[in-house]
């Protein structure tokens, strides 16, 4: 018997690792950039929910740099619109009155300025800073929000909807650290609610 | 229904080997199904619980679950450790409110030696916000102190007081031992039917203390610094294997990991606890699941039994329902023994599976905490065990009613002489 559990002590050490170690995509620093891949964090403290997200640029937008032309800043535009309408974005359990306070997002290769909630038609045009990134070069667009509560005791869960929005989406692996502790869900097209 | 009960028990009896192998039969295949499905919720539910309390586990980078394996379940090696200096830079973001260091690899007669500080015992919680307690004794003050888990000192006998010597390394034949420098019981913990049960806890300092004449992984020839000088020399931990980590603000924990994932002196890796497990789970889910079929097809296997031993019978019984017909039985009382007789054997078989389910965990229990580290408590079966169990024996009713149905067929057109 003892010799059994040694044995099977063995293989959890030495399967568990290595069937883990292709999907490991935790470790923020180094996350892989696999398009159609995001990653969410939810933490809830209180009141307050801090949303954040990280996503390949081209799962959102279409392409991994600064827009060149008029209807890739369009692109960058919707983008940006979409993910500030965070209502329909993030649809947390009615009673719990969740409101949104700010949201911010981020981009290596996108000026700010076409990112910003009024963004208008003329800004990002005579900047050319496609010319100084690399066409090949992974980009990503890291985006915050930011709500508060009324009534935190009744959050139950948040439907995450941004695959309705951003097709290209397929997968979102989302970090929750709540009232209950740490979990790890993961949101698909066919799945998106988030519950702790 | 009184008396049909009685006939069907009656007439089971009589023909009790066949029913009570295929009752045993039954048993043991309910007894697999659950056997399953309790170890892998109990295996969940001791896992989370060992370190509920932790926010950010921090090691050498390598993957978070291999972290969380030797971390917190010692389960395998550390790959790498961790400068003490880059510990003490963390330890001091404001945003910390605890952290207790670690430093694994040697071992004491097969049980883990754990070199830490006495915040271990401060902070460490589990289960709930639970802190470890102690039985006796108290925590590590001089250098040559240890306190042991509850399981070693019920295993070796050890009480306060009592002279220990560590192995180097996993310890075993051929491999040195720091018996040059004996240790004493100084506290013995509480039970916590965690990986703490079967460790032996030491300080930082002593194990630079026991390390200090060696050199390249063995003692050094010809040099050898007695216990009683070791203080003379700097003791202060050059390396340790992993981080606890509490924080004043829960929800602070994404801002650390990132922190951390992104120190640039030394490349190191924080992982959430609870996300970590859940990732390992969703890996390990796949066998679970896996095993969790094949048992249920075993109960599939068991349930068919039945229902062939019982039609297998029928043959012999004609003579038996058709004089039950002869005195008055419809055909539907026939139908029914059948069905009551189909019931009886499953509802035997199921009591037969939890009865050797609850011996087996308790011959199991003691093996399965000193090698897996999973705790199992022995006489609770979880609610989805309950659900599975009342899916076996609903499934066992419906299919004898197979039988019955046959039976119910022959007495009709069987009549008074059947021909046999």
């Amino acid at each position: 018997m003892r010799r059994v559990m040694h044995f099977m002590r063995l293989i959890l050490i030495a399967v568990i690792p290595s069937l883990i170690s292709v999907p490991m995509t935790s470790a923020h620093e180094s996350t892989a950039h696999v398009h159609g891949r995001a990653t969410l964090e939810v933490a809830i403290e209180g009141g307050s929910v801090q949303i954040s997200l990280d996503s390949p640029l081209d799962s959102l937008v279409g392409f991994e740099r600064a827009p060149r032309n008029e209807k890739e800043r369009q692109l960058v535009r919707e983008m940006s619109r979409k993910l500030r309408q965070s209502d329909h974005t993030f649809i947390f359990t009615p009673q719990s009155q969740c409101r949104l306070e700010s949201v911010q997002l981020e981009s290596a290769v996108i000026e700010p300025g076409l990112l910003a909630a009024d963004s208008d038609s003329n800004v990002g045009k005579d900047l050319d800073r496609s010319s100084t990134n690399s066409p090949d070069v992974h980009s990503e667009l890291s985006a915050t929000w930011h709500f508060q509560c009324a009534v935190p005791e009744s959050l139950q869960g948040i439907k995450v909807s941004l695959f309705q929005h951003f097709p290209s989406l397929k997968r979102i692996d989302a970090a929750v650290v709540g009232p209950k502790g740490q979990s790890r869900t993961r949101l698909s097209p066919k799945s998106t609610l988030l519950k702790w | 229904m009184r008396p049909l009960l009685f006939l069907a028990f009656a007439s089971a009896w009589n023909r009790r080997t066949t029913l009570g192998l295929m009752a045993i039969s039954i048993g043991l295949s309910v007894m697999l199904l659950l056997g399953v499905e309790q170890l892998r919720t109990q295996a969940r539910e001791s896992f989370s619980q060992s370190i509920s309390g932790t926010d950010l586990v921090v090691g050498a980078r390598t993957s978070p679950i291999q972290l969380m394996l030797y971390a917190v379940f010692r389960l395998g090696d550390a790959t790498h450790n961790i400068r003490w200096s880059s510990y003490q830079t963390i330890s001091q973001h404001p945003s910390v409110s605890w952290s207790v260091p670690i430093s694994l690899g040697d071992s004491h007669r097969g049980f883990a030696v754990i070199g830490t500080t006495t915040d271990y015992f401060e902070y460490f919680r589990y289960a709930d916000r639970r802190l470890l307690a102690f039985s006796s004794g108290k925590p590590f003050v001089d250098i040559f102190d240890a306190v042991v888990g509850a399981d070693v000192a019920q295993q070796l006998g050890y009480q306060l007081g009592d002279s220990i010597i560590l192995n180097h390394g996993a310890g075993g034949m051929g491999l040195s031992d720091h018996a040059d420098k004996p240790f004493r019981v100084s506290g013995i913990l509480k039970r916590t039917g965690l990986s703490v049960d079967r460790s032996v806890h030491i300080s930082l300092e002593a194990i630079e203390a026991i390390h200090l004449d060696w050199q390249g992984g063995a003692p050094m020839p010809g040099l050898s610094i007695p216990a009683e000088y070791v203080r003379k020399f700097d003791l202060a931990p050059k390396e340790i294997t992993a981080i606890f980590i509490g924080l004043k603000s829960r929800a602070g924990v994404f801002q650390m990991q990132r922190y951390i994932n992104q120190y640039k002196t030394e490349p190191l890796l924080a992982v959430l606890p609870g996300v970590a497990l859940d990732e390992l789970w969703s890996v390990v889910s796949i066998v679970e699941k896996s095993l969790l079929a094949i048992s249920a097809l075993v109960v599939g296997v068991g349930l068919s039994g039945l229902v062939a031993v019982v039609l297998a019978g029928l043959g012999e019984r004609r003579r038996e329902l058709a004089v039950l017909r002869s005195v008055g039985a419809g055909p539907g009382v026939v139908f029914m023994l059948l069905a009551i007789e189909g019931l009886m054997v499953v509802v035997a078989g199921s009591l037969i599976g939890l009865s050797g389910l609850m011996v087996l965990s308790m011959f199991a229990t003691p093996i399965l905490e000193t090698h897996l580290g999973i705790s199992l408590a022995t006489w609770t079966l979880s609610a989805e065990s309950w659900k599975l169990l009342l899916i076996v024996m609903a499934t066992g009713f419906l299919v004898s009613l197979i039988p019955g149905y046959r039976a119910y067929r022959i007495s009709l057109a069987d009549g008074l002489t059947p021909r046999l």
